[in-house]
């Protein structure tokens, strides 16, 4: 299943509730729940916040996000996938979490949470097309 | 569908800021303006969290933005009631350590 949807903060609660009944329906436990649904909004807010609101020249059509949802035999992989710049967050270091909440910043959470979420992740970049990040939760 | 809903009141010199819905990068705006009406009002600030169903990362920085504002203020921001499920949110970023969590906003008020 795959929803289309505008790239805007408006449309973060939609795409909670697609990847949350998906999953749900799968039988994952309310505890993973939590998990995927914080996962999935933090990948679609750093596409927003970080990739269309900060390049003017991405054309208004293309300012979307596809979210697809998969059954595995033994749990959810998800996909969330952008028309913007190569953007890996795999490839953003874990902060020091210590350090990190000492100095009150929140600052690089939103992948972190992605990471410490969900099971796997990984990003691939497609040339002239956008970024795919595909996460997986088992039960 | 998840909106936002946060009324602020006063009990005694204590605010108390009642959040209902979800804190995410689209709602942050909101809880941020509450958050800092509650702040021009009082030093010390109690938020009830048992009807916050969700919060983004972009909610626990506005949260730490008060927070910051509060302590050198000499104030303190306690938060009260939350569900399990936000609860892990906020132990699994370190923010467990920073704030004081309890169960009940009388519980909150007597942390002062």
């Amino acid at each position: 299943m795959i929803l289309r949807i505008a790239g805007k903060t408006e449309s973060l609660a939609r795409i909670r509730e697609f990847v949350l009944t998906f999953a749900r329906e799968l039988g994952f436990s309310e505890d993973k729940l939590g998990e995927i649904e914080m996962a999935v909004d933090e990948a679609a807010t750093n596409i927003i916040r970080h990739s269309y609101n900060e390049d003017s020249e991405i054309p208004e059509d293309r300012r979307v996000i596809e979210v697809e949802v998969k059954k595995l035999d033994n749990g959810i992989e998800l996909q969330v996938s952008d028309f913007g710049k190569p953007f890996n967050p795999v490839g953003v270091p874990l902060p020091d979490l210590e350090r990190h909440v000492e100095s009150k910043k929140t600052h690089g959470l939103g992948v972190f949470s992605m990471k410490v979420f969900m099971d796997e992740m990984e990003h691939q970049y497609l040339p002239g097309v956008g970024n795919i990040i595909t996460m997986r939760k088992f039960f | 569908m998840a909106d936002l809903n946060i009324t602020v009141s006063m009990d005694g010199a204590v605010g108390i800021i009642a959040v209902k819905g979800s804190v995410d990068a689209h709602t942050v705006g909101e809880f941020d303006k509450k958050l800092k009406e509650a702040l021009s009002k009082a030093k010390n600030i109690v938020i009830e969290m048992s009807g916050l169903d969700y919060i983004a990362t972009a909610g626990l920085g506005a949260l730490m933005a008060s927070f910051n504002e509060v302590k050198k203020a000499g104030g303190n921001i306690v938060l009260a009631g939350m569900s399990d499920k936000v609860r892990k949110v906020f132990d699994t970023m370190g923010f467990s350590k920073v704030f004081k969590i309890v169960g009940s906003v009388a519980e909150a008020k007597s942390a002062f």
